[in-house]
């Protein structure tokens, strides 16, 4: 009896095996890996590349950007990356379209970047293009997107000079935002993007151009709620980190009060920066109280007459720089607050909504229109610790 | 056309009459008779046998000892009948014939001549003043032993199995006219090994000796370490035709109730003719044959089973086998190695928890990397992912195939180098260096990182202080890689949990095999565990094994 059991179990489990087995299976060199995906307005449909769609219009081109491995592994070739790309409504679609483009299938899991023309962004809102790549279960919530204002296409075909593979390349810009005061690059991936799209926040995306052969990641483009709004430039976006306390480290720059035309620069190492609403008899207000330590990272003007290692002339300079920050930071509420009428990542509404409940559950409904009529005091103290010089 | 003309076909009888019917039976009665003619001859040989040896023995012996020496002279011919390498050494004895009977190159004959046959020819002068009731001395083995004889060790025997033993054992068996007892001499001198360093299990500090094949070297090996009279030496004949004997070591007032009895009870039950290595008593007396993992610790070296038999454990050694058994066996015992006791507690600690780590890269590895590389990339950083791509875009086989591909090679050259002779298996190491490492990546079979895999495997499985254990790791290595490639991450998963489970409940002589690790009432095991803390610290014994005196410190030991 017991050995009719065994048998009978062992039956079941080869069965399980032949009928089960090795479905997920398939070898990481049978795959594409895309590395990163553009999507831009559909500009000229080509014959071939796009199929007879039942419903919609040619909305999106969306290209991706499919790694080449290396044979050998020693001499590697010039481009390490192609592209393929389609036209049509559904991402979904034109992707599983795209298959007959292929001979292996296509890989999504290690997608580092996606791409995104402001020509469609003008048009469509950011939520919707999106949606596939939050539903679809290959990819991961670390993809970094960027927003730019010409052909995403061109962007992802980009070939570093450092024959990095382009899509790990354009994904390790960002990697530096924290040393980079004109790029805000905290919690602007895929992730963190739906996560705000759920909270009903405005969103912040680095912006990405491409000129030549020069890619760079500088400023921001700016969302309110998934509606695309403009972009901002680098000193706005420099005040806003100031501002919300995010940057880790930043430069700033002055005119030095003794020589003018000749800059000093200050190095920030730490701060202490507390955004808090206040409700007085019915008026919200906001204060900003930074404090900064840091040191003097450059010193143009005559050294004789910028003595560092002059303790009054450190104060005139703490005090300048004070006001250089202050500065930034009412440019960036300009920027932001009057221009564009757009409370970034919401961070104003959240505080409001943390510090002050009651007057949010007032005031959340009407909150857009109040948002821009809102003042913003702010205090600035600069320490500078160390001169980096010696006599 | 030209007919053949065809013979006509007749009987086989008829053309060759011996293959008649009539002559085959006619045959057939000739040898019946001689069979019956042969059990008749056999019967009156059988009687003949019986009328020798006179008296009735009892049915266990195969004869009883007369007074007469040619007549136990014939008895014990008849025993040892075709043995030609027992001597039969006849001499005078103070007037009376003496038989000497001993196995050649068993029995030390200069220690005999000295000793047995020299004293005992010397009696010749019947009125002896020292002597003077010689012939009194000369009634009984007792009284000769005592007078006469200068060999140290000696005993009477009466029964002819005990004396037959004797002499296969290597004692000299001396019978004298008159007196229907024979004497064992214990003169024993055989040829065997030197006591040398341990081969299998060499350490850098502390001690070297290693035991031999010799039950009673053995034993003196790990008596000259203690002088402790608690420490008990059992010794059990096993083998229905080698009669092997087997030592049974425990320290009397430490080890677990119980525990001694169950060995013996096991080692007795043991129902086989012949035990020639102590791996044979392994597998008869641990709790779960088909399990591939060793349940008995075994060991060559002395140092090791005494430190065994003072944590209450219980030491079993078998004539004839250099390899010690000791008992009960846990996961813990086998990962430590004397090494750990002789450099500095923090680097052994390191080590064993290395030891621990690659315990389970040698049996996963493999197969983690099969279900990364054909089910779940995304696993993989990109960076890695890529070049692991790179790497594997050139070779033709699925990652299944070229592990076991690979896992095939490396057991064909670890066979291959350990049954070469040493000579030879110095170029099996060159040609599979130069094949695995170099050619087959070259030809683009296997990919680099795959060879690195495999070869991290075995360092790993290399680097286990039990070699039996090591050889439960490579076993492991395949199902877990077929699992991994049919289920993926899933299937590894699976297969660590069968693998845990199983040691769980694997039990040797009551203890569990993996199951002390994780058991919090065993928290002062962990000093010596995972980790070994500093000597001064560890004043307990290990609480797992049950000994009855659970400090080390002598207050209580009494």
């Amino acid at each position: 009896m017991a050995k009719k059991k065994w048998i009978s179990c062992l039956l079941i489990i080869c069965t399980c095996i032949v009928t089960a087995g090795c479905w997920d299976m398939r070898e990481l060199q049978d795959r594409n890996f895309v590395l990163a995906v553009a999507i831009d307005k559909a500009d000229e449909v080509k014959e071939v590349e796009t199929f007879v769609q039942p419903h919609g219009t040619k909305r999106y081109r969306v290209s991706l950007q499919i790694l080449k491995f290396a044979s050998g592994g020693e001499q590697r070739e010039e481009t390490n990356t192609f592209i393929k790309s389609n036209t049509g409504e559904s991402i979904f679609e034109m992707v599983r379209d795209m298959l007959g483009q292929n001979s292996k299938s296509l890989w999504f899991e290690h997608i580092q970047v996606i791409v995104i023309s402001d020509a469609v962004l003008k048009e469509v809102g950011l939520s919707e293009i999106l949606d596939f790549f939050k539903r679809d279960a290959e990819m991961r919530s670390r993809i970094k997107i960027y927003v730019t204002s010409g052909k995403a296409q061109s962007i992802i075909e980009f070939t570093p000079p450092s024959k990095e593979p382009g899509g790990v390349y354009l994904a390790n810009i960002i990697r530096l935002h924290n040393k980079n005061i004109h790029v805000a690059g905290a919690r602007t991936d895929l992730g963190y993007t739906i996560q705000y799209f759920d909270n009903n926040s405005n969103v912040l995306l680095p912006r990405i151009e491409m000129a030549d052969k020069v890619v760079k990641l500088s400023g921001s483009a700016v969302f309110k709620k998934d509606k695309f709004i403009g972009y901002a430039d680098e000193y706005a976006v420099a005040g806003l980190k100031i501002m919300l306390g995010t940057e880790k480290s930043a430069v700033v720059t002055m005119d030095s009060p003794k020589t003018p035309g000749h800059q000093v620069i200050f190095e920030l190492f730490r701060h202490d920066t507390r955004l808090t609403p206040h409700v007085e008899k019915g008026v919200i207000y906001y204060t900003v109280d930074i404090t900064m330590y840091g040191n003097i990272g450059e010193l143009q003007g005559d050294i004789s007459l910028n003595d560092t290692l002059d303790p009054e002339y450190l104060r005139i300079l703490e005090v300048a720089f004070a006001e250089e920050i202050k500065r930034n930071i009412y440019y960036a509420e300009k920027v932001f607050k009057k221009d564009m009428k757009v409370d970034p990542v919401s961070s104003f509404a959240s505080k409001l909504k943390a510090h002050e409940p009651n007057t949010w559950e007032q005031v959340q409904d009407q909150w857009d229109e109040l948002y821009p009529t809102i003042p913003l005091y702010v205090s600035v103290n600069v320490s500078i610790r160390n001169i980096g010089s010696h006599k | 056309m030209k007919r053949i003309k065809c013979p006509r076909i007749r009987k086989l009888s008829a053309d060759r009459p011996e293959a008649s019917i009539q002559q085959a039976e006619k045959e057939l009665t000739k040898l019946q008779k001689m069979t019956r003619q042969s059990t008749v001859f056999g019967e009156e040989i059988e009687d003949l046998v019986d009328q020798l040896r006179q008296v009735a023995a009892p049915s266990s012996e195969p004869f009883i000892f007369t007074s007469i020496l040619e007549e136990n002279k014939k008895l014990l011919q008849s025993i040892f009948k075709d043995c030609g390498d027992i001597e039969f050494r006849n001499f005078d004895a103070g007037g009376k014939s003496a038989l000497l009977v001993y196995l050649e190159g068993m029995a030390d004959t200069s220690n005999l001549e000295r000793n047995v046959i020299k004293p005992l020819m010397s009696q010749t002068a019947p009125d002896n003043p020292n002597t003077g009731n010689l012939s009194e001395i000369f009634t009984t083995m007792k009284g000769i032993s005592e007078h006469i004889l200068g060999a140290s060790s000696v005993s009477v025997l009466t029964k002819a199995n005990a004396a037959i033993d004797a002499v296969m054992m290597g004692n000299a068996l001396l019978l004298i006219d008159g007196i229907s007892e024979g004497l064992s001499i214990s003169a024993v001198k055989y040829v065997k090994r030197n006591i040398g360093g341990a081969n299998n299990e060499h350490i850098l500090r502390g001690p070297n000796e290693a035991f031999n094949e010799g039950l009673t070297d053995n034993i003196v090996l790990i008596r000259r370490r203690s002088r402790d009279t608690n420490i008990k030496v059992q010794i059990l004949k096993i083998g229905e035709r080698t009669k092997t004997s087997v030592a049974i070591l425990y320290v009397a007032n430490l080890v677990k109730p119980g525990l001694v009895e169950e060995v013996e009870r096991r080692i007795k039950l043991i129902d086989t003719d012949k035990v020639l290595a102590s791996a044979r008593i392994e597998e008869f007396i641990v709790d779960h044959p088909w399990s591939p993992f060793p349940q008995v610790q075994t060991t060559e070296r002395p140092d090791k089973v005494l430190a065994a038999l003072y944590e209450g454990r219980v030491g079993i050694i078998v004539d004839g086998t250099p390899a010690t058994l000791l008992v009960p066996c846990t996961y813990n015992v086998l990962m430590q190695s004397p090494d750990d006791y002789t450099i500095q507690p923090v680097i052994a600690s390191l080590i064993r928890l290395t030891r621990n780590v690659t315990a389970f890269i040698a049996i996963y590895l493999p197969a983690i990397y099969v279900s990364v590389v054909s089910y779940h990339p995304g696993m993989l950083p990109t960076t890695m992912a890529i070049s692991v791509a790179e790497l594997r875009a050139r070779t033709p086989f699925p990652s299944f195939l070229e592990a076991i591909m690979m896992e095939l090679l490396l057991e064909v050259f670890q066979e291959a180098i350990v049954r070469l002779p040493q000579r030879l298996s110095g170029a099996a190491t060159m040609v599979g260096a130069f094949m695995v490492g170099t050619t087959i990546v070259q030809a683009g079979l296997i990919n680099p990182l795959l060879v690195v895999v495999v070869a991290i495997t075995a360092i790993s499985s290399y680097s286990m202080p039990s070699y039996t254990f090591n050889l439960a790791l490579r076993w492991l290595r395949i199902p877990m890689l077929v699992l991994a490639s049919i289920l993926g991450l899933y299937g590894v998963i699976i297969g660590i949990l069968a693998v845990t489970i199983h040691a769980c409940s694997l039990r040797s002589f009551g203890e569990s095999y993996i199951g002390g690790l994780f058991d919090i009432t065993l928290l002062s095991d962990w000093k010596d565990g995972v980790v070994r803390l500093p000597s001064k610290l560890l004043k307990e014994r290990p609480k797992e094994f049950g000994a009855k005196d659970l400090t080390r410190g002598g207050e209580e030991d009494g």
